[in-house]
């Protein structure tokens, strides 16, 4: 069973979610999960389960996203999302982890290991490629629009869409033929939770979500990661069309892709490749 | 003077986790009785943030949300009643090594928890605040019973969450909150915002598992169990609260009980930051008694 927990770091609470906490303070090294923008560690659920099969597995929610407390900028830089993670390192005991990033997750999780190399051992890097420069500033430009908020309760349709789009438009606000993807749409559960997720955070939740996109720019910080990195994408993730480029930037890297047939989110499929290059 | 901040938690029990707000410090490590609370339905704790800070300046305050409520696990049970919730409450505050004396003060819902818990567990109890309680069910509180299981509305096209708006709204604006008349308008508008969309926020969250226990308060049978309290207790209510006219019968039916009608009109969220602050010292006052 995935439980939640809280840790207090300087500005307030980090939520996050756990598995495997009998082996808290066994030699393998905790394996913390940082998950893709805007909701939650929750969307982690599926693989930090099996992970905690044989080790501490941690999946904090981003600042700002899930139950974790608010930034205290109005912009934070990426820097600061991951001194931050940091603190909760700090507060929970961890002098260093393995650590697992998809999408936002993986940036906040490339700047950790540059920043703070003695603090990570290994590196799964899921889901992230070679940014289009376009494309970001036109997503940026669309996350600091505000969502709704009045009387009219116009921001339960708007976070109801929000978590709908996603499913059916890449991205999600262009909503034409040309931006339509091929997927199911998400389950009754599943849309309620992530909308509910948008209503919690409708001030907050675009700024990690900003921070990861204008976090490493040109893939520039690629190859300064110093630490042994697994890096791996899903058949269906739109950051696979750089995959062969991006492997070749990493230093020290095993570049394997998901299991055939396994699209983004199929942890149960991935998570014996990440167990198996963790413990090698 | 330290100012009071909200820390939130989560209790282990066999069946998942129950969710807690908390201020005023660490209830393990008290000289003074902490105080649990139990909120109404639908919500969460959430809903008591203000009253939590209200009355932490003067002791420890844990709120735990029901099972089956805000960020609680399910009940283990579809059929579960209030010894079953109340019960869930003192193995979670026992997983949490809060096992001395507290004091405890339920809303609505969380007042028939709160009963529970101080029949059961006598000795863990010092005194009782209950906010809101109702009398022996009628007949329209056993029709609206069958009202309240709302999974069914939980869908791909979001039914859900234009429902739990308008649903909270009328019963903010309406008694029977769907009997939208003249007759039945209540005398009062909507909360802030902030608060009416975090209270939209909490319902939403419970859709799916707070008819559990929100059916078994609805039914509770408030004349069999008060009699078998034993420890000082306030019977309270805000004139313009839906109890109110049962808060006679209340205080009638708990043996000794101390009969309060609140400072305010309003409860809960309709309640001004001062009127909630007022009402905590009152309550304060009464518990140091």
């Amino acid at each position: 069973m995935v439980k939640r927990r809280f840790a207090s770091i300087d500005i307030g609470q980090v939520h996050y979610w756990t598995a495997g906490e009998e082996h808290r303070g066994s030699a393998k090294p905790p394996l913390v999960l940082l998950h893709a923008s805007p909701f939650s560690g929750r969307s982690l659920n599926a693989l930090t389960e099996p992970m905690g099969q044989s080790r501490w597995a941690i999946a904090p929610d981003h600042l700002g996203q899930g139950d974790s407390c608010a930034p205290t900028l109005a912009e934070p830089p990426v820097e600061y999302f991951s001194d931050k993670m940091i603190a909760f390192f700090d507060a929970l005991g961890i002098a260093a982890a393995d650590l697992y990033g998809t999408h936002t997750g993986a940036h906040v999780a490339i700047d950790i290991a540059i920043r703070h190399p003695k603090r990570v051992r290994r590196l799964i890097l899921d889901g992230v490629g070679l940014p289009n420069e376009t494309l970001k500033n036109e997503y940026v430009a669309h996350l600091r629009e505000r969502p709704p908020f009045d009387y009219t309760g116009a921001q339960m349709m708007w976070a109801f869409q929000t978590a709908q789009d996603l499913y059916l438009f890449f991205p999600y606000y262009d909503r034409d033929t040309v931006h339509r993807r091929k997927r199911d749409m998400g389950s009754p559960s599943d849309l309620h939770r992530r909308a509910l997720e948008l209503l919690r955070n409708l001030r907050t939740y675009h700024q990690a979500y900003i921070a990861a996109f204008e976090a490493n720019p040109g893939g520039r910080k690629y190859p300064l990661i110093p630490q042994p990195v697994l890096y791996t994408v899903a058949a269906m993730d739109g950051s696979a069309a750089a995959f062969d480029q991006v492997a070749k930037m990493i230093a020290n890297c095993t570049a394997r892709r998901y299991p055939e047939g396994a699209i983004a989110g199929d942890y149960g499929a991935a998570a014996p490749m990440f167990r198996d290059w963790l413990d090698s | 003077m330290t100012t009071l901040t909200i820390e939130r938690g989560f209790l282990d029990i066999a069946e998942g986790q129950i969710h807690f707000r908390a201020a005023g410090g660490d209830p393990r490590k008290a000289k003074k009785r902490p105080l649990v609370m139990f909120h109404g339905s639908p919500g969460s704790s959430k809903q008591l943030e203000r009253l939590i800070l209200a009355m932490a300046g003067s002791r420890p305050v844990m709120a735990l949300d029901t099972l089956g409520m805000g960020d609680s696990s399910p009940p283990a049970r579809e059929d579960a009643d209030m010894t079953y919730f109340a019960d869930a409450a003192r193995r979670g505050l026992d997983w949490y090594g809060v096992t001395g004396q507290v004091d405890l003060l339920g809303h609505h819902t969380g007042a028939r928890i709160a009963t529970e818990f101080a029949i059961a567990s006598p000795s863990r109890v010092g005194r009782v605040i209950l906010d809101g309680m109702s009398a022996a069910p009628t007949e329209q509180a056993r029709e609206y019973a069958k009202t309240l299981d709302k999974r069914h509305l939980i869908d791909q096209i979001g039914t859900q969450f234009f429902r739990a708006w308008n649903d909270l709204k009328d019963a903010y604006l309406f008694r029977p909150a769907h009997k939208r008349l003249a007759a039945n308008v209540r005398p009062n508008g909507l909360p802030p915002l902030s608060l009416f969309h975090d209270h939209v926020v909490e319902v939403l969250k419970s859709y799916p598992t707070s008819h559990t226990a929100y059916r078994a308060a609805v039914l509770y049978d408030s004349p069999a169990r008060l009699p078998l309290l034993k420890m000082p207790v306030l019977a309270t209510c805000a004139r313009h609260d839906s109890p109110f006219a049962a808060l006679d019968e209340v205080a009638r039916l708990v043996p000794g009980a101390t009969k309060l009608v609140q400072p305010q009109d309003n409860a809960e969220n309709l309640a001004s930051d001062e009127e909630i602050r007022a009402l905590g010292r009152v309550f304060g006052d009464w518990l140091d008694k």
